[in-house]
């Protein structure tokens, strides 16, 4: 079935009272093109071998930390609480705010 | 040393790749290999928490997986722990709280905690927009501090003494025992320095301790306490900073030089004998460079003559005499915790250490102006107490001070063998006793031109003591100055270099490399 929702600091409200058989479901969501989000800021790139070997070492090491962020399995955790997703919306506030005022997080 | 803090935007840089990345990770790198201190605002922390969550579940949803929110919080912990590890916390002060006019509290309380740093020396590492215009000159970007790294970059400062390293290691403690003091306020005799007393006479072996105003308070204290007067005299070395014999001729009593070794530079025992009098009344050797004099035979010819022997130990506070703690090695021990110490405050202090109870009457009474009990003067003394906030900082450095001599011990040997390989004489440590080595000191001819070469290659170095106290035009009518050669002869070739707990093996090697040069 099709219903419209507001999309609102991260949470998707419906726009008429639902009650679901399931708790977890996949759906499919039609988002205006125009709110998304595309433009990627380019910045210059310096090239390497300017630097000198201590600060190569130095970069791996960071972008070590960087791809295990991105690779390493999370384990399980608890659900977040009602507190813990009333802070998350704040920080998507400041987030979003932020972005209105074209600025980086 | 330059700082640079990091906003916001570039540590969520360094946590998740995206597109500013490279550039503030090369410049994060730049900064460190050029001795720039990195600080992140611990008022930034949730902020960061969720922002590098954020960032990091909109990267992980790129590669296919959809983390819940708690999940992505506690990946965002641990890459902020494992990113910050290499940065200073820098404290969010009461004066950056109160934000809210500002347009932007976040940017505000970044903005007012630049100004804790001395003027040209802080800047802000950002790409936001807006905060390089608020910021000017305190702000950049990870570009131009590239561009500017790149064509004029700075060399890490050489420090004689690195107290900054030591600073940032226990930076933690330190500033919640300086805030325990604002917030009892009890600056005066607070429980601090009862509580470092304690600790003092524990490490030391002493029966007490009392803390003072200096270590030169330290040695005054001392003689007072020993009733040493007008017509009195003082064994001691000529070869020592000025407050040795300075209490002695402050309190009317004369001084009397006894030359040195020449290969320790402390007092020479065997001389000492033949210069006692009916009217000496106590000897004071000094730990010079932070090595215990002979203190047994000192001690020996002492009780011989029924005489105290007060060790001046302003420099060897943690060393070792026959497995003996210096401090505790005669009648009295003073030392001194001036800043560039072996352990060292923030201002001036010291202590006195003793295993005699009326010595210590004597000189808790003298330390507050001779009084028994509040009001009540029994004899006459001195302003001479440590302060409390002074007493909290030496607490907090004594929790690294055991790592900080082997520290010591290791480097000394290290530079022995280096300077003995190069051929370059330097002063002696013996076998009996370890030097926690206050000052690392060589031997050297031409040494002017030698300070000047150093100089220009950025090395700082110094000479302790240029002149001895019988040559001291305060001092020169108690003793001719030909009467301590040895002394005499040092003063003109000892040449200091630096040495402290946080001296890196590359800068002891160039250090070495400099002065091998130079031979």
């Amino acid at each position: 079935m099709q219903v419209e929702v507001i999309y609102h600091h991260g949470t998707l409200t419906f726009n008429r009272p639902l009650r679901f058989r399931q708790a977890h479901f996949t759906m499919q969501v039609d988002i205006p093109e125009q709110v998304v989000e595309t433009e990627e800021v380019s910045f210059p790139a310096f090239d390497l071998s300017l630097f000198s070997a201590e600060v190569r070492a130095e970069i791996a090491r960071l972008e070590a930390i960087q791809r295990l962020a991105i690779s390493q399995p999370v384990p399980k955790v608890e659900e977040e609480t009602e507190e813990q997703r009333l802070r998350w919306a704040a920080f998507e506030l400041r987030n979003e705010t932020r972005r209105e005022q074209g600025r980086d997080l | 040393m330059n700082h640079l803090l990091l906003d916001v935007n570039i540590v969520v840089d360094l946590c998740v790749a995206r597109a500013g990345s490279p550039n503030s990770l090369a410049a994060v790198a730049l900064a460190r290999e050029q001795g720039f201190q990195l600080w992140v605002y611990a008022g930034s922390v949730q902020t960061l928490e969720y922002v590098v969550a954020s960032e990091l579940r909109y990267a992980r949803q790129k590669v296919g997986d959809a983390l819940s929110g708690n999940a992505v919080r506690q990946l965002a912990r641990q890459v902020l722990g494992e990113i910050t590890i290499n940065c200073q916390w820098l404290a969010a002060l009461a004066k950056e709280g109160a934000v809210f006019a500002d347009e932007d509290p976040e940017d505000a309380q970044l903005i007012r905690s630049l100004e804790r740093f001395t003027a040209g020396t802080a800047r802000l590492l950002t790409r936001d927009g807006r905060m390089l215009e608020r910021c000017g000159d305190a702000a950049i970007t990870p570009e131009a501090f590239i561009e500017q790294s790149l064509q004029n970059p700075s060399k890490p400062k050489f420090e004689f003494i690195d107290l900054k390293t030591q600073q940032n290691a226990i930076r933690p403690q330190l500033e919640q025992n300086i805030h325990r003091v604002l917030h009892h306020g009890t600056y005066i005799m607070g429980k601090e320095v009862e509580l470092l007393e304690a600790k003092l006479a524990a490490y030391t072996g002493a029966k007490h301790c009392i803390t003072v105003a200096s270590g030169t308070e330290a040695l005054l204290i001392s003689l007072m306490a020993l009733g040493i007067g007008a017509g009195d005299e003082v064994i001691t070395t000529p070869f020592t900073f000025v407050a040795t014999a300075e209490v002695i001729v402050l309190l009317g009593a004369k001084p009397v030089f006894v030359d040195i070794e020449p290969d320790t530079c402390n007092i020479d025992a065997r001389l000492i004998e033949v210069k006692i009098t009916e009217r000496t009344k106590a000897i004071m050797p000094v730990s010079l460079y932070g090595q215990p004099a002979d203190m047994d035979e000192i001690n020996a010819i002492a009780a011989k003559y029924n005489l105290p022997v007060i060790e001046d130990a302003a420099q060897s506070f943690g060393a070792t005499y026959k497995g003996k703690k210096s401090c505790n090695l005669s009648t009295i021990g003073c030392t001194s915790f001036f800043p560039s110490k072996p352990l060292g405050c923030y201002g001036d202090g010291g202590a006195i250490f003793t295993d005699d109870d009326d010595i210590y009457q004597a000189c808790r009474e003298i330390r507050i102006h001779g009084q028994s009990r509040r009001y009540y003067h029994t004899r006459v003394g001195v302003g001479g107490r440590m302060d409390t906030l002074q007493c909290a900082i030496v607490l907090a450095k004594l929790e690294r001070f055991d790592w900080e001599v082997e520290q010591r011990l290791a480097l000394g040997q290290r530079y022995n063998e280096l300077m003995d390989e190069a051929g370059v004489q330097r002063v002696q440590q013996r076998d009996d006793r370890t030097s926690v080595f206050a000052q690392y000191t060589v031997l050297v001819e031409k040494r002017s031109e030698l300070e000047a070469r150093f100089r220009e290659a950025g090395i700082p170095t110094a000479v302790h003591y240029p002149v001895p106290l019988n040559e001291q035009p305060a001092y020169q009518h108690l003793c001719c100055a030909d009467c301590t050669p040895i002394a005499q002869d040092k003063a003109q070739r000892v040449m200091s270099l630096p040495m402290g707990a946080d001296l890196s093996l590359t800068q002891q090697s160039i250090v070495c490399q400099a002065l091998s040069k130079l031979f």
